[in-house]
């Protein structure tokens, strides 16, 4: 076993004291730079807590909808030649199911890399 | 820059205008990735003038204009009272080694960050936003063709049509895939509105490329992307989500500063032609999408190891919530 505290622990206490002890004291031209890795690491944080769970689920969908298998990158890339097809335009049942999962996989990588844009338009 | 450099420019620019000259005060100034740009005082004996040298980066590797091209559109901007730097002398690319040219200095700031919260820059907004929207005016006057400006290519279709292929012909040979774009490219094509006359566009006229100081604008900058395309493509981008610097509602709809209705007051003011919301929702939409392309290219120079940068590392982190937003710009929503 990995000794604890463990990497997201870690991460979050280095980005609180970034947050809390260095940036105030950060001549103005920098904190630009530091404000960028903050941001950076928040995703990271995000990414790691979210782990391959979200992953394998939205591959599972993905594939379920597609009725094919592959990986989670090969069938995004299947998905969004079926969209460019028109298959998310319409009002039948399958378009539907694709306007939900596009939504969803859509919502999915925002949560991950801007969250902040959820918080602004109230989501 | 170094010393040699700013020596040589002295001594070409004396040659070219016959007097001596100096160059006192220089220092860098924010520039893009492409370009360097320097601050000046050139001081010509009877007169010192407040400059900007700007040139290429020294490992410049770029599809956007080059310096004389750039120089170029800022006479021609000048020449139809844009309010841009006056333009002073175009660059001998033997002096640096690299293209540049010299204009004079506006003064202010561009930082858009700073402009839409400190209210002593440019403090009448709906006046600053009128000043937007007739500066636009003014760059759409210029229509094709122009022989001094024959390196912009004429679209041979409907410029939002080429936009549409071109990005689709990107994504199918990019390694990861973008459903969200797909869905915002059909509905570009879908809803492509009638294609008018062609002018010049700026293309990237936004809060952050034009400059304000207590008095109002100053200067309108970075003419890269400048090309001959629709007129309310320009009008589109700048109302865009993504240049609102945080700010929220529609009172700061044009680039987090201003009232759409005074962007078209301002911009019927000059050109006669009255506009409405509707009609630019096409292009905000179009600006999102061409916004989420330019991200993840800028995403891939850090990618592919051409330019390891944290600042192009998180532009591709931008895609998800442009995406998301088209979905909402569209009609879907969860």
């Amino acid at each position: 076993m990995r000794i604890q505290p463990d990497g997201i622990n870690l991460l979050d206490t280095v980005a609180n004291v970034l947050r809390s002890d260095v940036l105030p004291a950060v001549p103005a031209e920098q904190q630009y730079a530091l404000r960028m890795a903050l941001n950076a690491l928040g995703i990271v944080q995000r990414q790691l807590a979210n782990g391959d769970a979200v992953e394998q689920q939205e591959q599972a969908l993905l594939a379920e909808l597609l009725a094919v298998q592959g990986d989670h990158a090969g069938l995004t890339r299947q998905l969004a030649k079926k969209i460019r097809a028109g298959a998310a335009q319409g009002k039948s049942k399958e378009s539907e199911a694709v306007r939900a999962l596009l939504w969803q996989l859509t919502l999915q990588r925002v949560k991950e890399s801007a969250p902040r844009y959820l918080q602004q338009e109230g989501l | 820059m170094q010393l040699v450099e700013q020596q040589a420019i002295a001594d070409w620019l004396s040659k070219k205008i016959d007097k001596p000259v100096k160059l006192n005060n220089v220092r860098s100034l924010s520039g893009g990735a492409i370009q360097e740009n320097w601050a000046a005082d050139i001081d010509l004996g009877d007169e010192v003038i407040a400059a900007v040298i700007r040139c290429d980066a020294p490992s410049s590797v770029s599809d956007s204009l080059s310096r004389p091209q750039e120089f170029a559109l800022l006479k021609a901007a000048y020449a139809a009272s844009v309010t841009v730097p006056g333009p002073l002398w175009l660059g001998d690319t033997a002096v640096l080694g690299r293209d540049f040219f010299i204009m004079r200095r506006a003064s202010g700031t561009a930082a858009g960050h700073k402009l839409v919260r400190d209210f002593s820059l440019a403090p009448d907004r709906a006046e600053l936003t009128r000043q937007l929207g007739r500066e636009l005016a003014r760059i759409h006057a210029i229509k094709p063709v122009r022989e001094d400006l024959d390196f912009l290519s004429l679209p041979e279709q409907h410029p939002a049509l080429e936009f549409i292929q071109d990005a689709r012909a990107f994504l199918d040979h990019y390694h990861s895939a973008f459903p969200g774009l797909e869905w915002g490219l059909n509905w570009l094509e879908e809803n492509l509105p009638e294609q008018e006359p062609l002018c010049l566009v700026h293309r990237d006229f936004r809060t952050g490329n034009y400059m304000v100081d207590e008095s109002g604008l100053t200067a309108l900058l970075d003419w890269e992307f400048t090309t001959w395309s629709q007129p309310l493509e320009d009008l589109g981008w700048l109302c865009a989500r993504c240049w609102r610097f945080g700010q929220q509602g529609e009172q700061f709809a044009v680039g987090g500063i201003g009232h759409r209705d005074d962007l078209f007051a301002g911009y019927a003011e000059v050109s006669g032609r009255k506009l409405s919301a509707e009609q630019i929702y096409y292009w905000e939409v179009f600006a999102h999408l061409r916004w989420a392309m330019i991200a993840i290219r800028q995403g891939e120079r850090h990618l592919s190891g051409a330019e390891p940068s944290l600042e192009l590392a998180l532009t591709a982190h931008i895609v998800p919530e442009l995406e998301l937003h088209i979905l909402r710009m569209t009609g879907l929503e969860g």
